[in-house]
């Protein structure tokens, strides 16, 4: 409080100011549950995905992993060396509230199978089967996942802006304000008084 | 644009027949580099090992934040250890404060 130089135009700087961040707040808040909402939204379904994908894929490496035991690790890079299959993925990318998620549009096409079937042992055709159904789950709830990460991320700072704002910067400020406006009342009557003094005096 | 995975040798195998682009390593210093060959690879997912995720914390989390590759953690194939399933619990407590708000 004592830093403050109690100015009018000091007073009228802090009103500014006080205006400003009110707006501020107001919108920020409105940007959190607009955030907030989207959010709520992805994260139920990416949920849901995300136990459906832990139970294939770890299924599918058991397999992968007991079907390819007694083969070397180049052995089975060259074996997938010249792959059939076909991704493509489009991406386009999606504005919400300032923060760009997104969203994926997937080609999938060709085959998982692209060794011999003499070469290779008898449960590599199980277990690429089941990683190519895991495939498409994969590329979904990557999309998913990810814009909730992002949006995380976005609310967790508006969050605390929005906390800054109306915890901290909205009383200060009105502290001044009023700091302010009382010391200019009390300089106004002072003068008053030494003008009603000076006039009874000449009087 | 593409799908890749980063991941210890052995994981990343089974990938390779699915048309995934493979990012094998085996320590640090292979880490660096694939991840600097990623960034100027244009991916469009990258899928992550959670082995790799657990014990790499610091070196892949700034691949968390872009926009593009969106990753994802995967279970691997030594054992499930849940490392996958925190990383969206911590998403629910970054974004809600607390990870219980909903189930």
């Amino acid at each position: 409080m004592e830093n403050i130089k109690a100015t009018r135009m000091e007073l009228l700087k802090l009103k500014r100011q006080a205006k400003t961040a009110q707006r501020g707040y107001k919108l920020l808040k409105e940007k959190r549950d607009g955030l907030m909402k989207k959010f709520m939204e992805i994260i139920r379904q990416t949920k849901s995905q995300r136990n459906l994908l832990e139970e294939k894929l770890s299924f599918a490496s058991k397999k992968f992993v007991l079907s390819t035991s007694n083969m070397f690790s180049g052995e089975v890079e060259e074996m997938f060396s010249l792959p059939s299959s076909k991704i493509s993925i489009d991406v386009k990318t999606q504005n919400i509230m300032s923060v760009w998620i997104p969203k994926f549009q997937r080609f999938i096409g060709g085959d998982v199978k692209c060794y011999s079937d003499f070469s290779s042992p008898l449960g590599m055709g199980e277990s690429l089967n089941s990683f190519w159904d895991a495939l498409e789950l994969m590329i979904d709830l990557a999309g998913n996942e990810h814009s909730c990460r992002l949006l995380s991320y976005e609310i967790e700072k508006t969050r605390r802006r929005v906390n800054a704002l109306e915890y901290v910067i909205i009383p200060e400020t009105k502290r001044k304000i009023k700091f302010i406006t009382s010391k200019l009342d009390e300089q106004e009557r002072s003068e008053k008084i030494v003008r009603m003094k000076i006039k009874e005096m000449i009087a | 644009m593409k799908i890749g995975i980063l991941g210890d040798n052995k994981s990343v195998l089974a990938f390779g027949a699915l048309g995934v682009e493979t990012f094998g390593v085996s320590n640090k210093e292979e880490l660096l580099l694939q991840i600097k060959a990623i960034k100027e690879k244009d991916l469009a997912i990258l899928l992550i090992n959670e082995d790799i995720a657990q014990n790499f914390d610091k070196e892949i989390s700034n691949l968390f934040q872009e926009t593009l590759p969106a990753c994802l953690v995967i279970p691997g194939i030594n054992k499930d250890s849940g490392k996958a399933k925190e990383g969206l619990k911590k998403i629910l407590e970054r974004a809600l404060g607390s990870e219980s708000f909903i189930n």
